[in-house]
């Protein structure tokens, strides 16, 4: 089942095709979020998640509250809808 | 804040003799001496009465004489003289904290006594082993939080910018860490391949050309650190490969003692594989870690400085993954210890 990522600020939905993070599939897509570390401590990736939900291959050092997610660190676990 | 119930490096063992020595330790005023047995007493450093301190007073055999009024102590802290009084008053004591001598230094616990365990002080690998050389440490002050060296201990990154002379190599400014958080604390590793000896450890090895390096970093809590240097012959390193012959080991043993939430007692010595007996070499590594040393000192007292008087927001990059780690583990351990006082302040 294809897992897309809804770019919704954007009005742009993309099938998901990265093996790295939200973060660099947006970049990848012409994005530009917020960030500083990558590395899934500083917060400053964390955006509003509308639809869907992500698997961290990072542990975050602060989970972000619900409805939130750090890009830097996640990937979709199915589709998902971002504030982006 | 800090976390009361840990060992602390006090001081050096030949820092406390008979005289009565004052020091300041997580906030906390304590007066050590050196006991008529050899061992060392440690107790609060204020008189009940007026709060003098009682390493204003006298050392009379294993007590100590305010030198106020005469109220004199024995290194429980029980007052066993009040010169004019008709009995000693029952409020009249200070605490005495568990202290032990261990790698040449004088360890305080400065938390509950009863739950000192001397086992918990953190082991030194190769003590006493005559294969290992030890370069003598010393301690200094620095003026800033004990945070910022237990971060930039956990920074194998800084050498590349603040000690070019010594420690850092251009191979220091890009190769990825490993981080690992355990429940003891933080440890950064990191093998950097095939390149150049930094200058500080080139005379030593014991081969020549290049090198692989690993610099793994581990801080423990509260604030101890051990740093593991390794250098062998380039093409022979890499994780999970047992050492070369020719491997040049240094353990460097880094032991933070907060003084107060602004200054930091920083002490230090290293466990070496080369030349063990060889006390001129112990005597330029004790010199060149000094002058490196001094360069982390005049970095983090303008950090501390420029963090506390900050006029825009600060940003926290890949490499303060491992220190921030550290500092919610230690917040959380601290959280916990103060957790059941707030019950029963709310009782």
């Amino acid at each position: 089942m294809t897992i897309t990522v809804e770019f919704r600020k954007s009005g742009r939905t993309v099938d998901w095709s990265g093996n790295g993070s939200l973060l660099e599939f947006a970049e990848s897509n012409g994005l530009q979020p917020a960030f500083s570390c990558r590395e899934g401590v500083c917060g400053t990736c964390k955006t509003a998640l509308f639809g869907g939900a992500v698997r961290y291959f990072e542990t975050p050092l602060d989970e972000p509250e619900p409805g939130n997610v750090l890009l830097c660190c996640s990937r979709p676990a199915e589709s998902v809808v971002l504030d982006l | 804040m800090f976390l009361k119930n840990a060992w602390y490096v006090a001081a050096w063992d030949h820092e406390v003799s008979c005289a009565l020595t004052g020091t300041t330790i997580l906030g906390e005023e304590v007066v050590l001496f050196r006991k008529t047995d050899g061992t060392v007493a440690a107790l609060e450093n204020a008189c009940p009465h007026r709060k003098l301190p009682l390493s204003m007073g006298r050392l009379k055999g294993d007590d100590v004489e305010c030198g106020y009024h005469g109220l004199t102590f024995d290194c429980a802290g029980a007052c066993i003289k009040a010169p004019g009084a008709a009995r000693i008053p029952p409020a009249a004591k200070v605490r005495a904290y568990p202290v032990e001598e261990r790698y040449g230094l004088v360890w305080i616990w400065m938390g509950d006594a009863a739950k000192a365990d001397p086992s918990a002080i953190v082991p030194v690998a190769n003590w006493g082993d005559p294969a290992w050389g030890v370069n003598r440490g010393e301690s200094m002050v620095v003026e800033c939080n004990y945070l910022y060296v237990t971060d930039n201990l956990l920074d194998p990154s800084h050498v590349a910018w603040v000690h070019q002379t010594s420690f850092g190599t251009a191979a220091c400014e890009d190769a990825p860490l490993e981080t690992t958080v355990e429940p003891t604390g933080v440890t950064v590793a990191r093998w950097m391949m095939d390149s150049p000896p930094a200058p500080f450890y080139a005379p030593f090895l014991p081969f020549s050309g290049n090198c692989d390096r690993k610099q793994q970093y581990e801080v423990r809590y509260p604030a101890q650190a051990i740093i593991k240097a390794i250098f062998v012959p380039a093409g022979t390193g890499g994780e999970g490969r047992s050492l070369h012959g020719d491997a040049f080991v240094m353990d460097s043993y880094n032991f933070m003692t907060p003084i107060d939430e602004n200054r930091t007692r920083y002490f230090w010595f290293q466990m070496r594989n080369v030349a063990p007996a060889d006390e001129k070499i112990s005597e330029q590594f004790a010199v060149s870690v000094r002058d490196a040393f001094a360069e982390d000192r005049v970095i983090l007292q303008a950090v501390h400085w420029g963090m506390a008087n900050k006029r825009s927001p600060n940003l926290d990059l890949h490499i303060d993954k491992g220190p921030l780690h550290f500092r919610r583990g230690i917040a959380k351990l601290i959280a916990a210890e103060q957790a059941p006082e707030v019950a029963l302040v709310a009782e």
